[in-house]
């Protein structure tokens, strides 16, 4: 089984029937395992940006579909990666391109991810940025 | 549903005292069908004389065990005078979409406390944190059957909450900070049919 931390935007309402929930939860219903690692506070939730910080543990087909799906980016796999060994400058690139996609602007995602860090390191830092995000403006959301 | 109680049998399937824990509360909820669980004596344990207390509408006794009897969420808790403890239930639910039954625990109402329930809509094991609105911390893809009782447990200290299900699989999260201090715990189920036996508090 691999571990692996992720970015995935949240869903749902909070209500009974459709509590806030990581959408990967949703788009992979039988992965083995996830926990928030994160923790924001419910009254932000959803936060601005939509996203949080997951481990996931699953086999390494899914996590290879996670890998493939856009609306993910996986910080760091056991299977794939080393977490304590640092992203080359394309996956630093990468990893940036994807936040800007999630209304990041390009300066917040070079403060947060920046070149010397280790993947461990790339995801503590994502996990104290996201923390204290406020919740998401209404009139925001399409 | 077969009840075996004080036989070797429930032994295995519901997770074993951990030692230097102590005890406080055992409930086998023997009583009569239909009797509120907000009359029901707690027994065979109840150190802290503990009485059920209604939180969301009004769960009755059912076959001995807790059960949920309208088409609602009923929660019940008691005063168990400690607010980091190990709980351990054996529940079931209904084989259909909206059907939940597990722990509440760290409840001051209705829409503040805690969960770890399994959830037939995913055929999960969940760690849901209700506070104003409903949020899953944790979750883990079981694929339970409906109708069959399992055992679950919840440890919670501090801002740690780790959740058994059937003695294998465990979910964790580690930022629980809402109601650190509360020490009211009990039963959560959603929709009529589900159960909840073999309640056990025990301090840490």
């Amino acid at each position: 089984m691999n571990k692996a931390h992720i970015l995935t935007p949240w869903d749902g309402d909070g209500s009974e029937d459709n509590p806030y929930h990581p959408l990967l939860s949703d788009a992979f219903p039988t992965t083995q395992s996830w926990r928030d690692v994160t923790g924001q506070p419910v009254p932000n939730l959803h936060p601005d940006p939509n996203l949080l910080v997951i481990e996931v543990i699953c086999d390494k087909e899914t996590l290879s579909a996670i890998e493939a799906d856009p609306r993910f980016l996986v910080i760091w796999g056991s299977d794939m990666s080393d977490k304590n060994e640092k992203p080359s400058t394309k996956i630093v690139s990468d990893i940036r391109s994807w936040l800007t996609s999630q209304s990041l602007s390009t300066s917040q995602a070079t403060s947060i991810i920046k070149t010397s860090k280790t993947f461990e390191q790339i995801s503590d830092e994502l996990r104290t940025y996201l923390k204290t995000r406020p919740k998401k403006d209404k009139s925001d959301v399409p | 549903m077969p009840k075996y109680r004080n036989r070797s049998f429930h032994n295995l399937l519901v997770p074993q005292q951990r030692a230097g824990s102590s005890l406080l509360i055992h409930d086998q909820f023997t009583d009569t069908n239909g009797v509120h669980l907000h009359d029901h004596a707690v027994s065979p344990v109840n150190v802290p004389s503990a009485t059920w207390t209604d939180v969301e509408s009004v769960a009755t006794i059912q076959s001995n065990r807790a059960y949920c009897s309208a088409a609602t969420v009923q929660t019940c808790y008691l005063d168990t005078g400690i607010a980091d403890a190990l709980i351990e239930a054996s529940v079931s639910t209904v084989a259909a979409a909206h059907y939940y039954s597990g722990i509440l625990f760290r409840c001051t109402d209705s829409t503040h406390n805690w969960r770890a329930r399994i959830n037939y809509n995913s055929l999960s094991f969940d760690i849901v944190e209700v506070n104003g609105s409903l949020t899953v911390r944790a979750s883990a893809y079981v694929g339970y059957s409906g109708g069959v009782e399992y055992p679950i447990s919840v440890t919670f200290s501090g801002q740690n909450i780790s959740a058994t299900f059937s003695g294998t699989t465990t979910i964790t999260y580690n930022s629980a900070t809402m109601n650190q201090t509360v020490t009211k715990h009990g039963v959560y189920f959603r929709l009529v049919g589900c159960t909840v036996d073999e309640f056990k508090v025990s301090r840490l």
